[in-house]
């Protein structure tokens, strides 16, 4: 499971604003379809599958710090729009409980929303391979893509907060002699930002690689052995499901957490 | 941490930060936000982390349990420090410490407030849906360990998952085989998964019948007598700020 496990005051303010800006938009697309729709009953499966991540982000895989999440399972069970109302409250349960970085909830949620839409939206187009027993195998694939996707954006939202990073880093994110933010950290836009290793701030070369570049390598790394991991549990409990619940993972007309 | 264990903390202890109100100990992740915000250097923040420590001790809370919790994030934390290394040690040590001081703050909201005072304020500016979702949620995460603590002892008593014959039982207790570990895995996941969103529609038409119409009420606690902990929390938090402020105007940097 992707996250940032950054603190407060870390990733530049306007990173963090918009994440906000951006899960604030999409929770409330999310309650204003399903209050449209009337699927209040699956609130309930939203709470269970938003504790069952509660629960499971206790089990880390401590050398890899690969922690499992179980998004892709909620996702496939949930739907995209249910999954914005779990991936809110998941984060801020995950903030209050060990986390902190209160500012990075909006970014985190936007992430986690992403893996399970990609999980659900994979799953979908899969569906007809695992109406023929192959759900396990779906599950999976859908579970490798989405961590995939989310882990790419992961690194494209820590490229871009190296903006000016000996200013937005070291400094903090708050000027508190001007009683402002640092106008200096969005002087360039927010298109033309300064991606690590290609700034005017060069950064430190280890062994002919930038330190991002290493930090891209050492995620993609370990993240790769967690998606295996989580793939497998996935893909296990989806076949699962699909025995013994069919409608819960939408593979049949049979009785489903998604009514409406 | 686990929240079975955040809960009875919080619901069994009855220090004077316990006794005091939600609302006056929201002071302490204000002031863990604050000084992570404005702090440029480790030591506003390594002075607050003590002085939240400090008080978790007065409040008779685990101070190990809170300090390996801080510490947790710190694997992907550094490794986002490193991302950043620019040859300067404290600018690791403040992006660690800025994580270590808020995910501290946080805790102790969470280590000594029972969850109905901790949702009786969201639940009242919450979207229906959202506050619903919420409280069921937390219910959910109760029934979620129960079912897995259950199936966890199923498998124990029929042998573990060693495929060894278990000498402590009087019966034959054979095991599994390791190869069979993943679809175990997956039938205990997906078991707990159907039978805990079945109690949880139960709990909420049982919520509904009740009267329940979306609101958490907070629960009544007697409060602390001659001492006055809001003042001090909000006061603690506004020294904090202010020192980090402060630090940072001066112009102080210890470590760099």
């Amino acid at each position: 499971m992707t996250h940032i496990m950054v603190g407060d005051g870390v990733l530049p303010w306007w990173i963090s604003t918009g994440g906000l800006l951006g899960t604030g938009l999409l929770v409330s697309i999310a309650l204003r379809w399903i209050s449209r729709s009337g699927a209040t009953r699956s609130i309930p499966a939203t709470a269970v599958m938003t504790a069952l991540m509660v629960v499971v982000m206790s089990i880390e895989f401590v050398p890899i710090g690969y922690e499992l999440h179980g998004t892709v399972l909620a996702g496939i069970i949930l739907g995209p729009w249910f999954a914005a109302i779990s991936s809110l409250l998941f984060n801020g349960v995950r903030a209050l409980l060990g986390d902190g970085a209160i500012t990075n909830i909006g970014l985190n949620t936007m992430l986690t929303w992403l893996e399970m839409a990609v999980g659900w939206m994979v799953f979908s187009l899969l569906k007809p391979f695992a109406q023929r027993g192959r759900a396990s195998l779906c599950g999976g694939i859908a579970t490798a893509v989405s961590l995939a996707v989310s882990t790419l954006v992961f690194l494209a939202i820590i490229a871009l907060s190296g903006v000016a990073p000996g200013r937005a880093i070291h400094t903090g994110a708050f000027d508190v002699a001007s009683g402002t933010f640092d106008a200096a950290m969005v002087s360039e836009g927010l298109v033309d930002v300064h991606l690590p290793g290609a700034s005017d701030h060069p950064e430190e070369v280890v062994a002919g690689l930038t330190p991002f570049t290493w930090f891209a390598f050492a995620t993609i790394l370990l993240g790769a052995i967690g998606w295996a991991i989580e793939g497998l549990v996935t893909g296990v409990t989806v076949a699962f499901l699909s025995r013994t619940r069919p409608g819960l993972v939408g593979m049949s007309g049979a009785t489903t957490g998604k009514d409406g | 941490m686990r929240l079975p264990s955040v809960d009875y903390l919080a619901t069994s202890g009855s220090s004077w930060l316990h006794r005091a109100s939600a609302a006056d100990k929201v002071a302490m992740p204000v002031a863990g936000f604050g000084v992570a915000a404005v702090s440029s250097s480790p030591l506003p923040l390594f002075t607050g982390y003590v002085v939240l420590m400090a008080v978790a001790w007065s409040a008779s809370l685990p101070v190990a349990r809170i300090a390996l919790a801080t510490i947790l994030p710190v694997p992907m934390v550094g490794l986002y420090a490193f991302s950043h290394w620019q040859g300067e040690w404290s600018v690791v040590a403040v992006i660690l410490a800025k994580g270590m001081v808020t995910v501290e703050a946080s805790l102790l909201l969470m280590l000594t407030t029972p969850a109905p005072d901790l949702l009786a304020g969201p639940t009242r500016w919450l979207p229906a849906i959202l506050g619903n979702t919420l409280v069921l949620t937390y219910r959910a995460v109760f029934t979620l360990w129960d079912r897995l603590a259950s199936v966890r002892r199923a498998i124990q008593v029929r042998g573990g998952i060693r495929h060894r014959r278990g000498s402590d039982f009087p019966w034959d207790a054979s095991g599994t085989r390791m190869i069979r570990l993943p679809q175990i895995g997956g039938m205990i996941v997906g078991m707990a998964v159907i039978r805990a969103i079945d109690l949880s529609n139960t709990y909420e038409d049982a919520l509904r019948l009740r009267g329940y119409r979306g609101r958490m009420h907070p629960t009544r606690r007697e409060a602390t007598r001659r001492f006055p902990a809001g003042a001090v929390l909000w006061c603690g938090c506004a020294l904090m700020v202010g020192t980090a402020v402060g630090i940072r105007l001066l112009g102080w940097n210890v470590a760099g």
